[in-house]
């Protein structure tokens, strides 16, 4: 078992932050916090300092893309799992480019979480 | 005439009672019923293991009974062996409605033939319409994700019956949940469900009894609209993607105002009727 991580679940649909607690608390590492939107993840990140963040790209007001760039600026060494529906090269591209660290397709999948952040913990390849 | 399922379309005939229907599809859960219980009831696996084994089942796909065994619930021979009860006690509803003397033999075998070329001819007319249609790529992409989606994440059968031409009423207990997606022509894509599908599948979705909490009965499917859609503009090919947020409405007026164009599906999952609609200028 590695050391349990500290996560902030940043998602606007209450049922991915369950399903996404319930598989993260089902493979050993923490939940710290989750977040609705942007603005929330943004106080939240810099209040719990999380090891990873799980990002979804699509909410209102303060989206994933916004959100990831703020947090990039705040914390260049900030390790963002981008956890989206959306799933284009471009989109994949784009938040890569911008410092995400990881992308995940929804539906979750809990073998993608563990690739996830065993792979930014040892520090390898960032797509799923 | 749209997809319908032989019971009920025996009940608009007038062929059987709503009461035999009811009799008959009790039946059939009786005589069809699921892995997971038939290892309940042979005391291989109680309730909980059933519910970790089904929560996981909608997050992989994989088979009710490969999980129990690669979760080291079930071994593979108490598998195989619930395999071949269900298959000895399996009956079909048309089987059901001989034995029950609602129908006699010949009766249903007529009656199937029916049924059966008037879902060929719905289907070849749903074919027509959406190849004929200008936007049949993102159309045919749509349904086929929902289709395997509903299937694969909740785990609900699901079918296309017939095309609607403009955006129904709604009653009471539907709900139209949309997202707009720039392609970069922009489209209004949507659902129009019942709250009863709703329920089910934010239950299935969530792997708990959603039915009492409507907020979360509504931000689960509206979550597994954003999914399918999601997946759709990768499967249409799209580069960078605008996807709006899901939005919630209870009045078709509501939605129709800013395109003038309206292209719909009627589905069916799990025994509820729902709409899928495109809409654009």
């Amino acid at each position: 078992m590695t050391t349990p991580l500290n996560i902030l679940v940043v998602d606007d649909s209450l049922s991915m932050r369950i399903i996404a607690t319930q598989i993260i608390e089902g493979i050993g590492h923490n939940i710290v916090a989750q977040a609705e939107n942007g603005k929330e993840a943004l106080k939240a990140y810099m209040e719990h300092r999380p090891d990873i963040v799980l990002l979804d790209l699509v909410m209102p007001v303060f989206d994933g893309k916004k959100t990831l760039k703020k947090l990039m600026q705040v914390d260049p060494q900030a390790k963002v799992v981008i956890c989206s529906s959306l799933g284009s090269e471009g989109d994949i591209e784009y938040c890569l480019n911008e410092g995400a660290a990881f992308y995940l397709q929804k539906p979750y999948e809990e073998q993608a979480f563990e690739t996830a952040f065993e792979s930014i913990t040892t520090n390898t390849s960032p797509i799923a | 005439m749209s997809n319908k399922f032989l019971g009920q379309f025996l009940l608009e005939k007038g062929i059987i009672t709503p009461a035999q229907l009811l009799k008959a599809l009790e039946l059939q859960k009786e005589f069809n019923p699921s892995l997971g219980q038939l290892a309940i009831n042979q005391g291989y696996i109680d309730n909980d293991a059933a519910n970790k084994i089904n929560l996981e089942q909608q997050r992989t796909d994989q088979r009710f009974g490969d999980l129990a065994i690669s979760l080291g619930y079930m071994t593979l021979t108490q598998v195989d062996e619930l395999f071949s009860v269900q298959q000895s006690t399996r009956k079909f509803f048309g089987e059901i409605l001989v034995e029950q003397g609602f129908i006699n033999q010949a009766m249903l075998e007529d009656q199937l033939k029916e049924h059966q070329a008037l879902k060929q001819q719905a289907e070849l007319s749903l074919d027509n319409a959406i190849s004929n249609h200008p936007h049949h790529a993102l159309i045919t992409n749509t349904l086929e994700t929902f289709v395997k989606s509903f299937t694969r994440i909740p785990k609900i059968p699901t079918q296309v019956s017939n095309v609607i031409t403009q955006i129904p009423a709604l009653t009471n207990d539907q709900y139209i949940i949309s997202q707009q997606a720039n392609l970069p022509q922009t489209f209004k894509i949507g659902v129009i469900a019942p709250s009863e599908l709703m329920k089910t599948l934010g239950t299935s979705f969530l792997g708990f009894d959603t039915s009492s909490n409507e907020a979360l009965y509504i931000d689960a499917v509206s979550e597994l609209l954003n999914i399918i859609l999601g997946n759709v503009l990768v499967i249409n090919g799209e580069q960078q993607t605008e996807l709006s947020p899901p939005q919630v409405e209870r009045n078709s007026d509501d939605i129709s105002q800013s395109f003038t164009e309206f292209f719909g599906v009627e589905m069916s999952a799990g025994g509820h009727d729902f709409s899928v609609f495109f809409m654009y200028n």
